[in-house]
C-alpha cells in the first residue's frame, strides 16, 4: 500500500459569489509527480493555498502526511512550496534571500543554500539583486526556496512560466532526478498540458473548481489513444448510422464537419462503406490519436453539460 | 520564534529603511542638543508639556520679536544662561517624535512581507500564524524599545558632551524617565503593530500611520473645545502624557497612565491578531 502524502474530502473554498473549489477530492501518493491541470482560474492555486495554509477553506477536510487539523500544521515544516509569483526581497541578492529564508527554518548549513542555487543553475548571480532578476531567474529562485531544506513534498504553481525551452527540460530533469533520488513527491500546476504530461505520473484535471477527472498517466495515454476521424457535411446522419447500422456507442461530434470513433476493432474502409450505403456524403476518413488539448477539451464539455 | 526573529534582522540591517530611521532620529537630537530647546512634530499640544522651570534670567531677552531676528548661536548661547533648565529631560518629554521612527519599525518588520508577498513563503511552510504574530510583535516592540533607549542615552550624552552639566540631569534623573515612560511607548508601538497587521501594505500603513497622531490631536483639540473636556481628561493624550511623566508627576497620575496604556495595548494587540488571524493572504 503506497503511502499517502497529501489526501482531500470534499475540499471547497467559497468567497462570497464565487465558488473556486467545489467538493475536491484527490489523492497523492509518496514519489509521485502529480499534476494539476485547468485552466486560468479553474482552482489550481486555491487547492495548493488551501493545503498550505495561506487561507482557509469552506468545507471539507484534507490530510497531510496522513495528519489533520493542528498537528498537520506541524507537518508543513516538510513542505516546500513556491505559490503564484516568486515573492522575494528586491534589494536582498539571491543567496541573501535564501539565507533569510534559511535563518527562518532554522538551517544553519549554508551549503545547502548552495546547493540550491546549483540545482537551478543560479550560482553565477548569487550576489545579484533579486529586483535586476529576469522572470525565469525569479521563478528558478522560487524553485530553489522550493527545495531548500531537502522537503518531503513539494508544491509547485507554475513553475515553467517565463523559461526558456532549455531551462523547462532541464527543470523536468531536476524534478525527476529528485524524485528518483530523494523520494519527493511534486505537486505541479500547469495548464501547459504537453509540459505536464512529459513529467507528471498522475493528473488532476479540474475546471471551475470541480474535478472532472484525476487519471494516471496510463489512463490518459489510453484515452488519448486511436480514433478514426469522419469528415462529413452531415454528421447528424452520420452519427444515426454509427449506431444503428454499426452498433457503434463510442463517438464524439467534434463540430459540424467532423466526428470521432473511439470504439476498438473498426476498420475505416467498412466505415466509408456503411456510410456510404445510407447516404452519408464522406470527405475524408483517417486514423488519428487525440491530443492532450482535445482530451482536455472534451472533458471541460462533458463537465459543462 | 527566535529563528523568525533572527531572520528578520538578517534582513533588516541590510536595508536602507532602518538607517533613514536612525539618521532622522539622530537629527532631530543633534538639533535639539545645538539649539539646547527640544524640537517636536505636532499641530501644537492640548496642554503644557514643558517639563522644566527655569530661572528667566535671560527674559528680557525672550520677548517674541527679539526671538525671531536672533540666529541659531544667539538663541544657543541665550539658552545655554539659563539656570535650572534640563535639556535632557525636556527632551524626554517630547518623546513623541520617535513615533515617527517606530513606524519605520513596524513597516520593515511586518508590511513589507505584505508589500513583497514573501509572507506566502514564510506561512506555507515554516510557521503558523500565531507564532508569526507573536515573532512579528516581538521585533517591534524590541526594536521600538532600542531605539528609546538609544534616543535616550545617545540624548544625555552628546547634552553633556556639548552642552556641558549646567542645563543637564543625571544619569538616574534620564533612565527613571525612560522607566515611567515604558508603558505608553508600548503603547504606541502596539497601535503601530496593530495597524500594520491591521492594513499589511506598506502603501496604505504609511498613509494612515503618518498622519495618524497630527489627526488625531487636531479631532482631539476639536472635541475639547466642543464638550468642554476637562483638563484632567486631556492630560491623558499620549503626547501630554509622555511629558508630564517627564516631569514629576503624582503616583495617581502614574497608576491612571499605566491602565490606560495597558488598555490601548490590549485592544491594538487583539485588533492586530484577529485581522491578521483570518486574512486571506494573497
Amino acid at each position: 500500500m503506497r503511502e499517502i502524502v497529501l489526501q482531500t474530502k470534499g475540499l471547497s473554498k467559497k468567497y462570497k459569489s464565487f465558488t473556486a473549489l467545489d467538493h475536491v477530492d484527490m489523492t497523492v501518493y509518496r514519489q509521485d509527480i502529480y499534476g494539476l491541470i485547468g485552466r486560468n482560474g479553474a482552482g489550481k492555486t486555491t487547492i495548493m493555498k488551501v493545503v498550505t495554509g495561506l487561507t482557509e477553506g469552506s468545507g471539507g477536510e484534507f490530510e497531510i502526511f496522513s495528519k489533520k487539523g493542528a498537528a498537520a500544521e506541524k507537518e508543513k515544516r516538510r513542505i516546500g512550496c513556491l505559490i503564484e509569483n516568486p515573492a522575494f526581497f528586491g534589494s536582498l541578492t539571491a543567496w541573501q534571500n535564501l539565507k533569510y529564508y534559511a535563518l527562518q527554518k532554522g538551517i544553519t548549513d549554508e551549503k545547502q543554500i548552495d546547493e540550491a542555487l546549483a540545482l537551478v543553475n543560479l550560482t553565477e548571480v548569487k550576489d545579484k539583486k533579486f529586483k535586476k532578476f529576469s522572470l525565469g531567474m525569479k521563478q528558478r529562485l522560487g524553485i530553489a526556496f522550493a527545495v531548500l531544506d531537502n522537503p518531503d513534498l513539494i508544491i509547485l504553481d507554475e513553475p515553467i512560466n517565463g523559461l526558456d525551452p532549455i531551462g523547462i527540460s532541464e527543470l523536468r530533469s531536476t524534478f525527476q532526478k529528485l524524485c528518483s533520488e530523494r523520494g519527493i513527491t511534486f505537486i505541479i500546476s500547469s495548464h501547459i498540458l504537453s509540459e505536464l504530461y512529459l513529467v507528471a505520473n498522475r493528473f488532476l484535471i479540474i475546471e471551475k473548481g470541480r474535478v472532472l477527472k484525476e487519471v494516471t498517466k496510463e489512463e490518459l495515454d489510453l484515452a488519448c489513444m486511436r480514433c478514426l476521424v469522419v469528415k462529413t457535411t452531415d454528421t447528424k446522419r452520420a452519427a444515426v448510422v454509427l449506431e444503428e447500422a454499426l452498433g457503434i456507442s463510442e463517438y464524439k461530434v467534434i463540430d459540424s464537419g467532423e466526428l470521432r470513433v473511439y470504439e476498438n476493432g473498426v476498420k475505416p474502409e467498412e466505415l466509408n462503406r456503411v456510410l456510404i450505403q445510407n447516404n452519408v456524403a464522406v470527405s475524408g476518413i483517417f486514423e488519428a490519436g487525440i491530443s492532450l488539448e482535445d482530451y482536455f477539451k472534451s472533458l471541460v464539455e462533458e463537465g459543462s453539460l | 520564534m527566535m529563528n523568525m526573529i533572527k531572520a528578520d534582522l538578517y534582513r533588516i540591517v541590510r536595508s536602507f529603511g532602518l538607517y533613514i530611521g536612525i539618521a532622522i532620529m539622530f537629527l532631530m537630537i543633534a538639533m535639539s542638543i545645538y539649539l539646547v530647546q527640544p524640537g517636536s512634530i505636532s499641530m501644537g499640544t492640548v496642554g503644557d508639556t514643558s517639563t522644566t522651570d527655569f530661572d528667566d534670567t535671560a527674559a528680557d531677552d525672550l520677548t517674541a520679536g527679539a526671538l525671531e531676528n536672533m540666529s541659531m548661536s544667539d538663541l544657543r548661547e541665550l539658552m545655554l544662561k539659563s539656570e535650572g533648565y534640563e535639556l535632557d529631560r525636556d527632551i524626554l518629554g517630547h518623546n513623541m517624535n520617535l513615533y515617527y521612527v517606530f513606524i519605520f519599525v513596524a513597516a520593515l518588520a511586518v508590511t513589507v512581507d505584505f508589500s513583497t508577498g514573501s509572507i506566502k513563503n514564510t506561512l506555507s511552510s515554516a510557521i503558523s500564524r500565531r507564532r508569526y504574530f507573536i515573532s512579528k510583535l516581538a521585533l517591534i516592540t524590541l526594536g521600538c524599545l532600542l531605539l528609546f533607549f538609544l534616543n535616550t542615552y545617545a540624548a544625555y550624552f552628546s547634552n553633556l558632551i556639548f552642552n556641558g552639566s549646567k542645563v543637564a540631569s543625571s544619569l538616574w534623573t534620564v533612565t527613571k524617565i525612560s522607566l515611567l515612560q515604558l508603558p505608553p511607548i508600548l503603547a504606541l508601538t502596539s497601535i503601530l503593530a496593530g495597524l500594520a497587521f491591521t492594513l499589511k501594505k506598506s502603501s496604505i500603513f504609511n498613509v494612515v500611520a503618518i498622519p495618524l497622531v497630527l489627526v488625531f490631536q487636531l479631532l482631539f483639540n476639536l472635541a475639547v473645545r466642543l464638550f468642554n473636556i476637562p483638563q484632567k481628561y486631556v492630560s491623558y493624550e499620549l503626547q501630554i502624557m509622555l511629558g508630564r511623566l517627564a516631569g514629576d508627576p503624582s503616583a495617581g497620575y502614574v497608576r491612571n497612565c499605566y491602565l490606560l496604556c495597558a488598555g490601548v495595548i490590549a485592544v491594538f494587540t487583539l485588533l492586530g491578531y484577529v485581522s491578521f488571524r483570518r486574512a486571506e493572504i494573497k
